[in-house]
């Protein structure tokens, strides 16, 4: 103990006469840090209530509900997340997960209010003083990743071997990859918004993440008879809203539908009892076109009792869908697999049967109903000055015709107009061919309505894309046709929508080919209708209009697939099977 | 330093598994027999003087309780763990006061939390965290919490709220199949 | 209470300390006998802040236990965010880039720190020099802006993630810290002053609340507790976790065995706090600051046990993590300092003792409840 011990503590009153460290509230304010985590507010015009930050919130803070003016559409519930304030934590893990970014904390952490019941609001709806606070705790998903991740990458064969064969394009996953792809699904179910037949895409999605995958293909088959085929080629809608697809990567959906299936050699054996006849109910139901369309409907229409018969003018069931598109996006002999379920489900195919107006006739006093889904028969004409000459094909048919087993263009120069699936088929197809290939579209790349995978695979397998140009007429040459075309730019579209191609000027180019093929879309062909029927019916531009159960409006007749308006993709074509099937079942009562 | 414990535990315990190595960690399982046994050689003659923690996993499924014993050598730094399973049904397991003043702490929780008896622990069923706790120890698997607040407290009113993947199939008919799928809360 | 006390009732005095008081560090009560101002018997009552953390983790997910570890302690959150993180490291060999670890030790030596300017302070807040105390708590506070600035809270700051940490550093946050530091040691002599020169601390102090140094090893005593009696033990010396091993240091270490010496040991720990800090300021390498973790709600820890240490403004601190490879933890048991601190020391030390000293000896030990009955 030193002398000094006793003065030294007195020197702390040095301090009064400095500066204090408190903050003299109310008159000065003590805002919060830049990244401070204080009161919640969301963009509900970006917030797609997918509920993923209901999910991670460890308080149960956050319900999610109904507000008044969003409504659910495809790709967003309409629900939003209301927050309770005497629960919530403000731990942040909601903002950190939000798989659009919506959802965000202001540095605001003051509020007086009377009524506690008011400490429970939704933000974005319910307005609030610190609405358009600019700063707090953001999501910064490119630190954390927590709200979006990338997919799973697959095996894809490289553009310099591919183009050598028609071998399947796309490995398919292994066992491994599938089950870490399927567990990066948040089972919010947005997807389900999307599909036309609304498949249970969470559900399958978690059985497959868990290794179950008899149950994954039993759930397909609650509401798509065709889960290979789609697995392959479909148009994948559910994709498109995915949730992780807004910061990341959406769910390789496709992909996964795909893998489930290739695990098994037989469908019908996995299905075992869930693919049976039901018990016969003595009703009788005609379906015109083996396509998705007709199968589906085939196959619930069996399911349920009804004696089905199909009739299909090809050799084989399955559809333009399975002929049409090349062995290396969807081999031909996975049919046999498919089709076996439809055999073990009791539907009659009669094969190679012209579909006629006798025919038609004939169903009608046979069957109690009849389901048409005879799809577009009729490529479309290209309305170019010259294309009646020989060397200007349809693409459809050409593709219709097995061109992997026909003859070899080695050499050969191939132009293709069109951007839409079947043009990337032809071109994909030529190049395969040994053809060398130049791809004329009206619009930009963007536009094109083929598959963005698809155009990008083209890209990569040297076809020669020449978007923007606009056919003016095609030639005869002394050694083939010359096709000629004006360079376009894009214009915007005074009644609104896509900017429409205009020529740039008048310069004519033109190329030299051997063949063209026009891919400019199919059209329907209605004429085995009688005429007294097509009365009945409501004809707009060659389709039958049908009303939400597929009904025609004549007699017990309903329609479905292309030769409906739509989509014109094969799940939609499924999906107004489905459709068929409530509206038959329901009128047959 | 590690090797020569593992070594010199094995050599006394054939029987033992080991479950973790590392420079300054080790985990091995023994028989219950041979627990205590352990526990004694790795204080006496290992150099594990202190007692770090008693800790308890239930195994509900094996219908094991398993104990495991966390003792620090002071001057390496180095833990071991000793594992050992006892049997749910009126579970014993010898008590370590006697070795270490500590235990009797984490034996008196483990008593409330598990049912665990220590014999030989002076102050057993001397309150420590719960008071007048009648139901079944809290920290067993067995016990439910949010059946216990139902119970005890009454059902709280539950708040309005929609399970988006729910809401969007019953908007779009998801169920609304032919061969008609049940919605899960339905089934 | 059913505790009979051992001697004559006609002659001791029976009194609950605690649990509401303002000598009690957090909410536990001391059931004490005296024998006029002689304690003769002291028991340690905890269970007034039990809050079932374990039994709550083990209904939770694995990230969602992360706003749940940090409220195990008030003033020094992050070495539980640490723990756990470091055990899910461990058991699902998830990788922490360099800068990650970087920061992770910033935070942990910030939040140090923190506490120890404010445990300075309040042993002499505990004798009535109040002044100490706020200073203390003030001198706390700026590092707590620090905090909100980089996590974006003052106290839980739910910053540390298995991977590496939530959100990379402000621009210019070292200049912030640097700042702070500056302003803190500038003022630090004027709180020495208050305290360790102050002939009232000396003699409340000095041989007072001796720990035996034999005692540490049979107890298990650690952290200032066991180094105010001339132990060596510092589990970021001995054990080195994230990039201690990195850095230069000497562990801090006293021979008075008294509370004196304990509070010299936090006083010295502040200075030592300040030169690591600056020592990871200026080795800072650039870098990501976490790893993508899979989907959170799917995230399976494959099963294992494992016990991770780090070392705590208190001690060596543990928890104790098993997995069975599901959604949720199978058990997380928490291992504080204070289990054996509180309960089986402070029943011990407090035989013998002046009834005016038992805050006083509580506050040294720096008991904290929440660490016995998580």
């Amino acid at each position: 103990m030193k002398f000094t011990d006793v003065i030294s503590p007195f020197l702390a009153w040095s301090r009064a006469a400095k500066k204090v460290d408190t903050i003299p509230y109310p008159n000065q304010q003590n805002p919060g840090a830049d990244r401070y985590r204080g009161f919640h507010i969301n963009d509900t015009s970006k917030c797609i209530g997918c509920g993923r930050c209901e999910v991670i919130c460890e308080n149960k803070a956050i319900d999610m509900v109904k507000v008044d003016g969003v409504e659910p559409t495809k790709g967003d519930s309409g629900l939003r997340p209301k927050v309770d304030y005497g629960r919530c934590c403000w731990c942040a893990l909601c903002i950190d997960v939000c798989s659009t970014g919506s959802l965000s904390l202001t540095n605001k952490y003051s509020w007086v209010t009377e009524n506690p019941d008011t400490c429970v609001y939704t933000p974005g709806v319910d307005q609030k003083a610190w609405d358009s606070e600019e700063k707090g705790f953001r999501q910064e998903n490119d630190v954390l990743g927590w709200a979006g991740s990338p997919r799973e990458q697959m095996e894809i064969e490289t553009p310099e071997k591919r183009i050598e064969n028609f071998d399947e394009v796309v490995k398919g996953y292994t066992v491994d990859q599938a089950m870490e792809e399927a567990a990066r699904c948040i089972q919010c179910g947005l997807c389900i918004s999307a599909c036309p037949a609304h498949m249970h895409i969470p559900d399958y999605l978690k059985a497959i993440a868990e290794g179950r995958f008899v149950d994954a293909v039993k759930l397909f088959y609650d509401n798509n008879p065709l889960p290979e085929m789609c697995g392959k080629v479909c148009t994948r809608e559910c994709e498109t809203v995915c949730a992780m697809g807004y910061q990341g990567e959406s769910i390789a959906i496709r992909w996964l539908k795909r893998f489930a299936c290739e695990q098994f050699e037989s469908l019908a054996d996995v299905l075992a009892l869930e693919a049976q006849p039901g018990e016969p109910n003595g009703k009788k139901v005609a379906v015109v076109g083996a396509g998705p369309s007709g199968l589906s409907a085939a196959y619930y229409l069996s399911r349920k009792g009804y004696e089905v018969h199909v009739y299909d003018r090809l050799e084989k069931g399955g559809g333009v869908s399975w002929y049409a598109i090349p062995e290396y996006r969807l081999p031909a002999d996975g049919i046999t697999k498919q089709m076996e379920v439809f055999e073990q489900t009791g539907v009659i195919f009669n094969y190679g049967r012209d579909i006629t107006a006798e025919l038609l006739a004939d169903m009608e006093n046979r069957f109690d109903a009849v389901y048409l889904a005879v799809g577009l028969q009729k490529p479309s004409d290209a309305r170019i000055k010259g294309e009646d000459i020989p060397e200007v094909k349809p693409a459809f048919d050409f593709l219709m015709n097995s061109p992997d087993k026909g003859e070899m263009l080695t050499g050969k120069k191939v132009i293709v107009i069109g951007g839409g699936n079947v043009a990337m088929d032809t071109a994909r197809t030529c190049v395969r061919l040994g053809a060398d290939v130049v791809l004329s579209y009206r619009r930009r790349v963007q536009d094109m309505p083929a598959d963005d995978e698809e155009i990008h695979e083209a890209m990569e397998e040297t076809i020669d894309f020449r978007p923007k140009t606009i056919p003016i007429r095609i030639e005869r040459t002394e050694s083939g046709i010359r096709y000629l075309y004006h360079e376009a730019k894009m214009v915007d579209n005074p009644k609104g929508g896509r900017p429409l191609p205009k020529p740039k000027d008048d310069v004519e180019h033109a190329v030299d080919a051997d063949i063209l093929f026009s891919a400019i879309g199919q059209t329907s062909d209605i004429e085995f209708i009688p005429e007294s029927m097509q009365k009945e019916m409501k004809l707009k531009w060659g389709r039958i209009i049908v009303n939400d159960n597929q009904y025609t409006g004549y007699k017990n007749f309903f329609a479905g697939g292309d030769i409906t308006p739509g989509e014109g993709d094969a799940i939609t074509a499924i999906a107004d099977g489905l459709r068929a099937v409530k509206g038959i079942i329901d009128r047959l009562k | 330093m590690i090797d020569k414990v593992k070594k010199e535990l094995e050599i006394r315990f054939p029987l033992l598994k080991l479950v973790r190595e590392q420079h300054n960690y080790l985990h091995v399982k023994v028989e219950r027999v041979s627990a205590m046994d352990a526990i004694v050689m790795a204080k006496t003659t290992l150099g594990f003087t202190t007692l770090q923690l008693i800790s308890t996993i239930d195994r509900l499924e094996e219908d094991v309780f398993q104990i495991t014993w966390i003792l620090e050598n002071y001057d390496l730094c180095t833990i071991l763990l000793i594992s050992s399973n006892y049997p749910r049904e009126n579970c014993i397991v010898p008590s370590l006061s006697q070795i270490w003043p500590t235990a009797s702490a984490f034996e008196r929780e483990i008593f409330e939390m598990f049912g665990i008896s220590f014999p030989g622990n002076p102050r057993e069923g001397e309150d420590f965290l719960l008071e007048d706790w009648k139901d079944t120890p809290p920290m067993r698997r067995d016990f439910e919490t949010e059946e216990y607040s139902m119970r005890v407290y009454g059902e709280r009113q539950p708040r309005e709220h929609l399970d988006p993947r729910q809401y969007i199939g019953d908007i779009v008919g998801e169920w609304n199949t032919p061969m008609g799928r049940k919605r899960e809360e339905e089934k | 209470m059913g505790v009979n006390p051992a001697t004559d009732p006609k002659k001791t005095t029976h009194l609950f300390f605690g649990p509401q008081h303002p000598g009690v560090t957090g909410n536990m009560s001391i059931e004490m006998w005296f024998d006029g101002d002689q304690i003769t018997k002291a028991i340690t009552h905890v269970g007034y802040l039990h809050r079932g953390f374990e039994k709550l983790m083990e209904k939770r997910l694995w990230i969602q236990n992360f706003p749940l570890v940090c409220r195990i302690c008030v003033p020094e959150p992050d070495i539980n965010e640490e723990c756990y993180a470091l055990a899910i490291e461990e058991l699902t060999g998830i990788e922490v880039p360099e800068r990650a670890k970087w920061i992770r030790t910033l935070v942990l030596e910030l939040a140090r720190f923190a506490v120890n300017l404010m445990a300075f302070g309040g042993q002499a807040g505990t004798l009535g020099l109040g002044t100490a105390a706020m200073w203390g708590i003030t001198f706390r506070d700026f590092v707590l802006d620090l905090f909100e600035e980089l996590t974006g809270a003052r106290i839980y700051h739910i910053y540390i993630q298995p991977g590496g940490v939530r959100r990379d550093l402000p621009p210019g946050f070292e200049n912030r810290i640097e700042e702070v530091l500056t302003k803190i040691e500038e003022r630090l002599p004027e709180l020495d002053r208050l305290v360790l020169n102050n002939a009232i601390f000396k003699l409340r102090t000095q041989n007072v609340g001796v720990v035996k140094p034999e005692w540490i090893k049979e107890y298990g005593l650690v952290g200032p507790v066991a180094r105010g009696s001339g132990s060596v033990r510092d589990v970021r010396k001995d054990a080195p976790y994230e990039i201690y091993n990195k850095l230069d240091f000497d562990v801090v270490t006293e021979t008075g065995n008294d509370i004196y010496a304990r509070a010299l040991v936090r006083r010295r720990e502040i200075d030592l706090s300040i030169s690591l800090i600056r020592q990871i300021l200026s080795g800072m390498p650039e870098g990501p600051v976490a790893t993508k973790l899979p989907n959170l709600t799917e995230w399976r820890v494959p099963a294992g046990e494992y016990y991770s240490r780090v070392e705590s403004s208190r001690g060596e601190y543990g928890y104790y993590v098993v997995s069975d490879g599901s959604l949720k933890p199978r058990r997380v048991h928490v291992r504080g300092p204070s289990y054996v601190h509180a309960v089986p020391l402070l029943e011990r030390m407090l035989v013998g003792a002046n009834i005016a000293d038992v805050s006083n000896i509580m506050v040294s030990l720096t008991t904290c409840p929440p660490e016995i009955e998580r």
